[in-house]
């Protein structure tokens, strides 16, 4: 277990540093020079000259790459090319309104698609069944963005439940929740289309499995039989789909939060491409990275206590 | 093979809607400049914000755009930008994933090891940060979403190619010394294309849902082009002044997005993804 | 002990009574899969189902605990248990049965075990659905249990998961799952089917220990004759669907009347001597399409004739309880 342990965390690190060299490198192999973006076509030939100095950008490109590096480790993600504003606390300021969010649509996309996907199952062919495809089939579809306008128009616009524009300042808990349903709802339903159908499968496939029998022939009540045994099973395919999903559910956390112009980090990724904050891009992919990886970390982590098959060794 | 698999597609109605649906569009996108009733991009600002009516179908934007002929025309950037991202991916990721399985060693565990970290990351993010480095002209958009869905298809055809490379006919050819080029045409691309339609078909869907997200960030199609992304970009911005802008957009970008799944959907019922499967169990049984 | 025939009104009612049982595949040109099927095990006997894949008897064990699947649709008849009819019980009662009265282990111990819970947590399952006691005291009733049907160190196994007990430690657990409530009767569907010929007769030493033990009636169902030749008091052989021959497992091994059942016994290797090739019977179960409107054994039957294969020989009972479907033996020609 402990060298299963040090073996993914040692390759969390490898793909995180992967990222980040691959993210470096590209945004100075790119046509555009930051300078000129950000001082202007006008700006004089000295003012550039002066911006690199003081963006570093005129050291040779290791060296630049060594200390972007050796400064990242220690949590030091550079400087803003558009303000010179510190990158990192932005980032730590940002973060955990994403964490929240992907959190609360998860659990909104569990809490509908685990009962939904087993009774679907369950009562194959009934009405229930052909409402839950219906239902997949359609959070397939439908953006996770348009969800999010269409439920601002219906609860904001036409009901008047919930405020249009989000102020950035969220105060209170009551406030953070009554501010996070939206969201939450509009990525959480997605979510939900995906683990239903994927529910709905694995239990059909486990449900025709022998210890489901044993069970009954113990004379286990039917939702112990579904519960206890049925969906055991069914969670580890569901929990690794749901490590997959993990990662497109955070890049439509980038669209929900433009959608209720809620902050997060999606939001500060779209604002610094828009103004070509070629150090914030860079710090925000990465820390994108950091995240993905570390959910997926976590999900392998949790095989172990799922499926006791699985040997950690 | 295929298409004589593909036959019972003509009886399964949802598939024909579906079908019926694409085609729509396809017409739609085709005979735009005919078909709108208006210039999509002529402004006349004394009609802005008109709702929904005879005159303006799907109503007029700030500019006093007619919204309706703006969604026709986007039917162009989304079906062109859907079909020939996925089609640069089938083409780069088929012969990779083929290549991969087949080949196996140190090359599969590389491409396996890439194709896994690039899976883990959204695909928007991927896309994102292409049209980063590249801009945002649609054929950099077409190779940022194109590229985002890559390791798809590698893995798909890697996976279809492992099972085919066991099957017996496979192995003999290999063992009387068959060249690799021709093996992976005449034996393992027959088994990897079946799945990889059933891929590609959703594939479209969801490079059009993706194709819609970046334009809605201002990312992908530039203004004042219109495109589907674009169009429920601006209603979101005037969502106060007129709330059903955003809307009918909307519907017709999913309903897209929808036909296109449906026909996928039926396109793998029809193909059965269990047959390669089955293969390889009859092969077990055999031995 | 276990009368074979149905028992008259004025005697107790056998343990288990399966009366004209048919069973049929959903639809209405559905195959019947077991037809008109009758016997009676009484408290504390022993009885063996035989018959070859395909023939029913598996479909017809099932049906105690109405664990068949619904694609499976009865078509008549009754199962009673001490006079009770199961088919036709509540929901809950039949729950109540399954694990409590009635204990079942199957042929595969290694899919028939959930492989996500450990096998003291699926005994402990097992006593708390019908016994009202603590967690802890299941807990101990399961090592008790696992020691019970001899597997060593039960208070560590306890803890154990399916994937590290071997098969036939596994069919142990199951055997001591179906007994945790000490049932009135063991249902054993082809409990050796699946494993090493020398853990099979391990398996058949404990079920016998344990019938003795425990007093139960067992009703154990197998394609091998063999096997539970000194175990089961009577036979049951069944051949698609129907009951061809029952009778005593003395007397049936001593003369079988049947030409199947005949067959059956050649088919078994002799222990006492080596032989060059055994006996196989040639041909297999006529399908539903083939099946033969008179006796169904007709297709492979050396003895055959033409009425055979033209009218169906009832089920006629003979002196001692024994029973036997062919038309030869009623003239004594057969056997």
């Amino acid at each position: 277990m402990r060298r299963f342990l040090i073996r993914r965390l040692l390759s969390a690190i490898v793909i995180v540093w992967a990222v980040a060299t691959i993210v470096f490198f590209s945004m100075r192999i790119i046509p555009a020079d930051p300078a000129e973006v950000v001082l202007g076509e006008h700006a004089s030939a000295e003012s550039l000259a002066a911006f690199r100095r003081q963006a570093g950008l005129d050291q040779p490109l290791l060296a630049q790459y060594w200390d972007f590096i050796s400064r990242a480790v220690v949590g030091d993600l550079g400087q803003s090319l558009v303000n010179n504003a510190e990158i990192a606390p932005q980032i730590w300021f940002v973060l955990p309104y994403t964490v929240v969010l992907a959190f609360a649509s998860l659990g909104v996309g569990i809490l509908i698609g685990i009962p939904i996907g087993v009774l679907a199952a369950v009562r194959r062919n009934s009405w229930i069944d052909l409402a839950s495809r219906c239902f997949a089939l359609l959070g397939f579809s439908f953006p996770a963005f348009y969800l999010g306008v269409a439920l601002l128009l219906l609860f904001s616009i036409w009901l008047g439940w919930f405020p249009v524009m989000h102020s950035i300042r969220f105060g209170t808990w009551a406030e953070h929740l009554y501010k996070l349903v939206l969201p939450a709802l509009s990525l959480g339903l997605i979510q939900a289309a995906y683990i239903t159908r994927l529910t709905r499968s694995t239990m059909l496939e486990e449900l025709r499995k022998d210890y489901v029998r044993t069970a009954l022939a113990k004379g286990l009540t039917m939702r112990r039989v579904l519960f206890n045994h049925g969906l055991r099973n069914a969670l580890v395919p569901i929990v690794t789909a749901i490590g997959l999903y993990a990662g497109s559910s955070l890049g439509g956390a980038i669209l929900t939060e433009t959608v209720f112009n809620r902050p997060g980090l999606g939001k500060l990724l779209v604002g610094a491409i828009a103004q070509r904050d070629y150090n914030l891009i860079q710090a925000g992919l990465i820390v994108f990275a950091l995240v993905i990886v570390a959910v997926n970390l976590a999900i392998d982590l949790s095989y172990g206590f799922l499926d006791p098959r699985v040997k950690h060794d | 093979m295929v298409v004589s698999r593909l036959r019972p597609i003509l009886e399964d109605k949802g598939a024909m809607a579906g079908l019926g649906v694409i085609l729509l569009f396809c017409l739609m996108a085709l005979l735009a400049p005919w078909i709108a009733p208006h210039d999509p991009t002529t402004q006349n600002v004394r009609d802005a914000f008109q709702g929904p009516g005879a005159r303006y179908w799907f109503g007029t934007d700030e500019f006093g755009r007619d919204v309706f002929s703006r969604v026709i025309h986007g039917a162009r950037p989304a079906l062109m930008i859907g079909v020939f991202s996925v089609v640069l991916s089938v083409v780069l990721g088929m012969p990779l994933g083929m290549l991969a399985g087949f080949v196996g060693g140190r090359f599969d565990t590389a491409v396996s090891a890439v194709v896994d970290v690039m899976m883990s990351f959204p695909s928007l993010l991927l896309a994102l940060m292409v049209v980063t480095l590249l801009g945002s002209a649609p054929s950099m958009v077409v190779l940022a979403i194109g590229i985002s869905h890559v390791p798809v298809f590698v893995r798909l055809a890697r996976s279809s190619t492992l099972v085919v490379r066991e099957l017996d006919f496979v192995a003999a050819s290999r063992s009387f010394g068959a060249r690799t080029g021709h093996i992976l045409r005449r034996h393992v691309m027959p088994n990897v294309i079946g799945p990889t339609i059933v891929m590609a078909t959703l594939g479209i869907a969801g490079a059009i849902r993706e194709e819609a997200g970046l334009s809605f960030l201002g990312l992908g199609i530039q203004p004042p082009a219109p495109s589907w992304g674009n169009l429920i970009r601006d209603g979101v911005n005037a969502i106060l002044h007129a709330p059903t802008l955003a809307l009918l957009p909307g519907l017709v970008l999913t309903a897209s997005v929808l036909a296109f799944n449906i026909v996928g959907d039926s396109v793998r019922d029809m193909l059965d993804p269990h047959d390669i499967a089955a293969a390889a169990a009859k092969r077990d049984r055999a031995r | 002990m276990s009368g074979l025939a149905p028992a008259s009104a004025s005697s107790p009612p056998p343990l288990l009574s399966v009366r004209n049982l048919s069973i049929a595949v959903e639809g209405a040109g559905g195959q019947t899969v077991v037809d008109r099927v009758s016997f009676d095990l009484g408290e504390g006997g022993v009885l063996g189902i035989v018959g070859e894949s395909g023939c029913g008897k598996s479909v017809t064990a099932m049906s105690v605990l109405r664990l068949n699947n619904p694609a499976l649709r009865l078509r008549g008849g009754e199962i009673l248990l001490a006079g009770e009819d199961l088919l036709r019980a509540s929901e809950a009662r039949i729950r109540a049965v399954r694990g409590g009265e009635v204990g079942m282990i199957f042929q595969e111990p290694m899919t028939s075990l959930n492989p996500v819970l450990a096998v003291g947590d699926q005994i402990v399952e097992a006593i708390l659905a019908h016994r009202p006691i603590g967690a802890r005291a299941a807990r101990e009733a399961a090592i008790e249990l696992l020691g019970l049907v001899g597997i060593p160190l039960p208070a560590r196994r306890v803890a154990s998961y399916p994937h590290q007990l071997s098969g036939g430690m596994r069919q142990r657990v199951m055997i001591a799952m179906a007994l945790s409530c000490r049932p009135r009767l063991l249902i054993a569907d082809e409990p050796t089917t699946a494993l090493d010929v020398t853990i099979q007769a391990q398996i058949i030493d404990l079920l016998r220990r344990l019938q003795r033990e425990l007093g139960m009636a067992v009703m154990i169902i197998t394609h091998d004759l063999g096997l539970i030749a000194d175990f089961a008091a009577d036979v049951v052989v069944m051949y698609a669907g129907k009951v061809v021959e029952r009778g005593a497992t003395r007397d049936l091994f001593r003369q079988p009347l049947h030409p199947y059942t005949e067959r059956l016994l050649a088919s078994i290797p002799p222990l006492d001597r080596d032989v060059d090739r055994l006996t196989t019977i040639p041909g297999t179960v006529p399908s539903a399409r083939t099946m033969p409107s008179g006796c169904r054994f007709s297709t492979r039957c050396p003895l055959a004739e033409a009425r055979c294969r033209e009218t169906e020989p009832p089920l006629r009972t003979m002196p001692g309880g024994r029973a036997v479907a062919c038309h030869l033996v009623a003239e004594g020609r057969a056997a």
